[in-house]
């Protein structure tokens, strides 16, 4: 089963920091990484991802540089979390778990 | 046109220069790549392009995203870097001056031809230099802080703090003759990308310190600190003075305390209570012209008033635009109610220049009584004079009263 589409879109910034945290990757290993670690859950239109990783960005939340590509290919651009990105990222994930527990409380089986 | 190139200049529609060229090279890569994989099972060249093309999707959603992250709130990512930069300036104006009694030396580069939009630093990373803009001059060159500063009697220290390959963290350390040491970190080695407007996590150019950066650097200090001048100011650090700029690279002391007006004045016009407040710099329009050598679709009226107050005076015209429309790239895009305050400096007849968006403009003696404009219409604004007392959290602006202006 896929996610609903207005949830993934809702969360997609906790879902690329989460991605990005350990390192830097480019656009298609995102889109990789993220069916890999969610064995297919998440399968993100790619025409979206590219214009919410320059958001991240210009947020300032990710930092972004191109290097040369290990196959001989174009240059890949590489985006990492700052330090920003980091402290948004533990916040996210701190109100997430807080809605997880309040969703679980509501269905009787409070954390 | 092969499938590729008309891609890349459908999703890239409506983007300028540098980026645009930066989301043609990430999006290539990404199709390339995809197809690669395609043709290693089997697919010929070609198809492997189209079906690589097709997984990425329609173009116009990417030209879509990019233009909202990239090209419409360019006025409100200028304003959000001068808020960010302001802090450190409006710190610094708020110590006690010390008297000079060190010697005065002078130079700190940053623009070396202020008629350039931009000017080049050497990239590590890349054959392509950073292009740095140019209308800002707070950012210092290092090496020439460190010329500047040593002679006075100051220890430079610079040494890697974390080197991760084509990222690195740089730390610097200057130690004074008085005792007590200055020290900040910045990153080296990232890609500037244009950032500099937007992002509040300004990515830092090797070889170079923003000012804003080196001044919190200095309120770590227990000597007195303080800048003075417009041109070129001269910076006290206890009893060591030097001037940051030189004639052919001129620092502009307005850009310094532009800032450090921002946080005290955005308080202030949060009394009007509406969504957004746009800061523009005096030279915002021209730059952006030149930028992106277009003309900007909106300020089409420029105004001239006349004051009795003396040159230099810093004044900031208020006006409120109510809800309005604008067509983008054939789209329609829905502009929020907006304060706009525009910052600038009296002229040396006592003239004060702005350009807006209001063709027939009437003065008001009071903030609440600006009301919101329709584009094209008659409406109101507040001139407000700044009390050029630069004292942290304390800044006081007034209205001038309408009798005191005309057009």
């Amino acid at each position: 089963m896929k996610p609903d589409a207005n949830l993934l879109k809702g969360n997609l910034d906790l879902i690329l920091l989460e991605i990005l945290e350990p390192n830097p990757m480019y656009g298609l290993e995102i889109i990789n990484e993220a069916q890999s670690r969610t064995e297919g859950y998440f399968d993100f239109k790619e025409g979206s991802l590219y214009p919410a990783l320059h958001r991240l960005e210009q947020q300032g939340l990710l930092a972004a540089e191109f290097m040369d590509s290990t196959t001989g290919g174009p240059r890949r651009k590489y985006y990492r979390l700052t330090d920003k990105g980091n402290k948004t990222l533990a916040q996210k994930r701190l109100e997430w778990k807080r809605f997880n527990q309040a969703i679980d409380a509501l269905r009787g089986g409070a954390t | 046109m092969k499938p590729l190139e008309q891609y890349l200049s459908q999703a890239t529609k409506g983007l300028w220069g540098r980026k645009k060229l930066e989301v043609r090279e990430e999006l290539t890569a990404h199709i390339l790549e995809r197809a690669h994989k395609h043709e290693i099972s089997g697919i010929p060249h070609e198809i492997a392009i189209t079906r690589a093309i097709e997984e990425l999707g329609d173009p116009k959603t990417i030209r879509t995203g990019m233009i909202g992250v990239h090209t419409m709130p360019n006025v409100f990512k200028i304003s959000g870097f001068l808020t960010v930069a302001a802090a450190g300036a409006i710190a610094m104006l708020s110590v006690s001056s010390a008297q000079i009694t060190g010697t005065t030396r002078t130079p700190i580069v940053q623009c070396q031809d202020p008629s350039k939009v931009t000017f080049e630093v050497p990239n590590p990373n890349s054959q392509e230099p950073f292009q740095v803009p140019c209308e800002s001059s707070v950012w210092l060159e290092i090496n020439s802080l460190r010329k500047t500063l040593e002679p006075l009697g100051v220890k430079f220290e610079e040494w890697v703090q974390a080197d991760m390959g084509t990222y690195k963290l740089m730390r610097y350390r200057l130690h004074f003759p008085e005792g007590g040491a200055a020290t900040w970190q910045q990153e080296a080695g990232l890609d500037y990308g244009g950032r500099r407007d937007t992002d509040p996590v300004i990515p830092y150019l090797p070889g170079f310190v923003r000012g804003h950066t080196l001044v919190k650097a200095l309120q770590q200090l227990s000597v007195p600190f303080s800048m003075s001048g417009w041109d070129n100011p001269t910076l006290r650090i206890g009893q060591i003075a030097f001037s940051l700029g030189t004639k052919n690279a001129p620092v502009l002391g307005q850009d310094w305390y532009r800032d450090a007006l921002i946080p005290s004045l955005y308080n202030k016009l949060q009394e009007l209570a509406l969504t957004q407040t746009f800061f523009d710099s005096p030279n915002l329009m021209e730059n952006l012209a030149k930028r992106f050598n277009t003309s900007v679709p909106y300020r089409q009226y420029k105004h001239q008033l006349k004051s009795e107050l003396p040159s230099q005076q810093i004044v900031v015209v208020v006006e409120r635009m109510a809800t309005r429309e604008t067509s983008v790239n054939n789209q329609i895009q829905v502009i929020p109610p907006t304060t706009r305050a525009y910052i600038t400096f009296v002229k040396q007849d006592g003239a004060i220049e702005f350009p807006s968006d209001i063709k027939n403009l009437q003065f008001v003696d009071s903030l609440k009584d600006i009301k919101p404009s329709e584009l094209n219409g008659a409406g109101t604004i507040a001139v407000l004079k700044f009390n050029n007392q630069m004292n942290l959290g304390s800044e006081t602006f007034a209205v001038i009263p309408s009798s005191k202006l005309s057009k």
